[in-house]
Formats: structure tokens, sequence, C-alpha cells
């Protein structure tokens, strides 16, 4: 059983090596990333960009499980047992398990399993905190509007998306006295687009798997991915006729929140999400993707993880080796 | 007795609070017979529950003959009023902020000049599309 957990122990010391070099890796991507999706559509800017900042957790792990992958291929007899010629180096093979727990080893492994159970609870504590909230107020508050919105008495004006699993649009009564129309009808089928792509659901996702990615650009990768949602449902919107009619809507909007505002000292201000919509509101209609991107990706990924397995397996090996003849 | 307005309501608490507000102040029978009976709960469970609401300050009491009696202590529109602000008012990045999507970001203000610089920019737009002012 040491054994098992001194791999075990072992792992996480790689995970956290890959952890480190993604988050690294991402920070010195962002730039040009950043740049390439302002030129592409809204939806695959998106789309990217959950990617992006989900990788600090989704490749450590993938990197993890392709380190692991040899030892469990030889085990259900896949592939040849590597364990022999491997003897002499830090081990990671659940199949023949040879390094004992040390205590270093052993901190390690109960500071992890720590900070992911402490993690995990808090996060849900919180969570399960704001779903009562949007569970109290789906109760109490609010009469239908039109299909799938609400209006609710406020002398705010505001329009949102309430909701993860099954978000709902809410509307302000004084969003809806203040509105044209032909705006309110912009305003709702932008919403009805977060609905459709379950944005809030999508941005908590990103929130909670981006954690790992150094500060600053996770602070940057989220406000990137809020707008690049924002810009998505605006093309939508802008789907029911005029492009400029949505950036009229959007400064509208705006407009009647800061008129509302009753201490602006209290708000951040900044070029951020509305002058960015604007602005791409006023440039012709981005070409649609024309190709499933992430096909392509995920087949690119699946053909170089299935190559790269071994050549990993052994040099994490070899790193883990020198890392633990170090400490 | 602790009062720790704005505390979120589990879904038993705001079906009852929704009662205070529909029907003036009860007590634990008439509260019983108006949501326990109908969803087969018992008397104790909807005591606990307006004792809930009483310690988070959304309810007072008063003793009636042997009896408390439960009356809210905000109106419906008030508490609509905390709830919202609570998640609209909630810094970008924070926790409830992430719950929701505005149609305009409601922490962040665009600033009178750049507001004013984009509608001119729009305005202009319109003229060069020949639309009608």
């Amino acid at each position: 059983m040491s054994a098992e957990l001194g791999t075990l122990a072992l792992s996480l010391v790689a995970l956290l090596g890959f952890g480190v070099s993604t988050s690294l890796g991402s920070a010195l991507a962002w730039p040009a990333l950043r740049h390439a999706l302002r030129r592409s559509h809204p939806e695959r800017s998106a789309r990217c960009l959950f990617a992006f900042a989900t990788a600090a957790t989704w490749l450590p792990l993938l990197l993890l499980c392709l380190c692991l992958a040899p030892g469990f291929l030889a085990l259900i007899g896949v592939s040849q047992d590597h364990c022999l010629r491997q003897a002499d180096r830090a081990h990671l093979c659940f199949a023949h398990p040879r390094l004992a727990l040390t205590l270093p080893l052993g901190i390690v492994l109960s500071a992890a399993i720590a900070v992911l159970v402490a993690g995990s609870v808090r996060g849900a504590r919180r969570l399960a905190r704001w779903q009562r909230e949007l569970t109290g107020l789906r109760l109490v508050g609010g009469e239908p509007l039109a299909a799938g919105a609400r209006r609710i008495e406020s002398l705010r004006p505001f329009s949102v998306t309430l909701g993860l699993w099954r978000p709902e649009v809410w509307v302000s009564s004084a969003l809806v006295a203040a509105l044209p129309s032909a705006q309110l009808a912009i305003v709702l089928e932008h919403e009805r687009a977060h609905v459709r792509r379950r944005d809030s659901l999508r941005r908590l996702v990103a929130a909670v798997l981006s954690l790992p990615q150094l500060p600053a650009v996770r602070r940057r990768v989220l406000a990137e991915l809020a707008l690049a949602c924002e810009q998505a449902c605006d093309e939508a919107a802008a789907r029911l006729g005029d492009r400029l009619a949505v950036a009229e809507t959007v400064l509208a909007v705006e407009r009647l929140i800061a008129q509302a505002t009753p201490h602006p000292s209290l708000v951040g201000f900044g070029e951020g999400g509305v002058a960015e919509r604007v602005r791409s509101l006023l440039e012709p209609a981005p070409a649609e993707p024309a190709s499933p991107l992430h096909w392509w990706l995920g087949t690119a990924l699946a053909i170089g993880a299935v190559c790269l397995a071994h050549p990993l397996h052994h040099l994490t090996e070899r790193w883990l080796g020198w890392l633990l003849s170090v400490l | 007795m602790t009062q720790r307005h704005g505390l979120a309501l589990g879904r038993l608490e705001t079906v009852v609070l929704d009662q205070l507000w529909a029907h003036g102040a009860a007590d634990v029978a008439a509260m019983h017979a108006r949501v326990g009976e109908p969803r087969r709960l018992t008397r104790n469970t909807i005591q606990s529950t307006l004792e809930r609401l009483y310690r988070k300050g959304l309810a007072d009491r008063y003793k009636r003959g042997r009896a408390y009696e439960y009356r809210a202590r905000l109106t419906r529109g008030e508490w609509l009023t905390q709830s919202l602000s609570r998640l609209l008012d909630a810094t970008p990045g924070a926790d409830s902020a992430l719950v929701l999507s505005a149609f305009v970001d409601l922490a962040e203000r665009t600033g009178e000049a750049n507001l004013e610089a984009l509608e001119a920019l729009v305005r202009r737009r319109r003229r060069e599309r020949g639309d009608p002012a």
C-alpha cells in the first residue's frame, strides 16, 4: 500500500510540474492568442478562450494520464511491459509501484488532498448560496414578459440572464418602461442567446478551472471571455436585422444605467466592454466559422497524445528522478 | 437575537415568507395548514422554518396567547431589491457575477465622454448609410 501511495504522491508532483509549465506557457502564449482571436468570429473566440482558460486544469491532467498510460496499457496486455528497463528511476507506474511513501512525498500527498478538498467544499458552498438566492428570486418575484423572460419590479434599469442550469431572463420594469419596443426586442434576443449558449455556466466553469493560471493572465482571459460571450450574443441579436440598432441599444442601456447609478463613485469606469462591442458592431458582420475547428484540434490532440505517451512518460520519470535526488 | 439581513433563503423559507407577504401575519398552526399540509410537512418543520426567518431578521414575532405570531419584517419589494442588489452590485469576477450575464456590465461604467464619442460614431455611421435622423 505504501508503494501505491508513493506512486500517487509522485503523480501529484508530476501534475504540479505540468501545471506550473502550462501556466507559464499560457502566460507566454497569451499576447499572440489574444491578437489572433480579436480578428475571429466571437463564437469561435469564446470557444477558444474557454479552452485556453481551462487548459491550466485539463492539460496537466491529460499529460499525467499520458504519463501513466504505458503502465496501464502493459497491465491490460495492450503493450509490452516497459517497467523492467526503467528499474532505477522514479517509477510512474501503478502496475509495478516501487517507490515507498517517504515523509516529503507524504506531505505533498496530504497537502494536495487537503487543498483540493477544502477548495471544493468552499466553492460548492458559495455556489449553493447563490443558487439558493436565485431560487428565492424565481419563487417570489417576476411576471411573464415574453417567452423565457420575466419582468421584475425595480427602479433600477437592468436586464440579466440569471442561473446556471436553467437560466432565465429578468428585465426590470424601469428598463421595460424606458426602452422603445424595437430596442427591448433586441435586449431580449441578446439575453435569449445567453440562455441558449449557457454563458453563465460556461463562465463559471472557466473561472473555476482557470484557477491554476497566473492571476494576471487569468483575469485578462476571463475578461476577454466575458467580452466574447457578449459579442456573440450581440451578433445573435443583430440577426434580427440591423447591427447599428444593436449598437444603439447597447449605448441606450448603458446611458440609462449610468443615469440611475446612485453612487457613481462606487462603480468602475473604463473603456471596457461597451466600447469594444459598439465598435465591433459598426464593422461589417464577421464571417461565420467555416469549419468546426474543435474537431480538427481534437483529432490533432488525440494523434499527438498517442505519439507522445512513451517519450513523455520517460522524460517525466527522468525529471522526477532528478527532483528526488535533489530533495 | 441575531439579525442577519440578506442571507440566502432555502426553498421552504422562501415559500413561507411568500405566504407571510400574501396573507399577512400567521402563527405556526395557520402556516402549517397553508404550507405544511399540502406538502405533507410536519408542524415542527414549519415551526423551525418560521424560527429561522425570525433569526435571519426577515420576520418579527409577537406572543398571541400561548403561541407566537409571525409577520414579515420586509415587504416583498424591499426583499427583492435587497436580493437583486446582492447579485447586481457584485464586483466583476465575484462569485455572484458569475451566475449572471447582464446586457450591459452593471459594475463598470463607460464614462460620459466615451459614451458621447460612441453615440456620435453611431450617428455618423447612420448618416453615411443615408438613414433618416
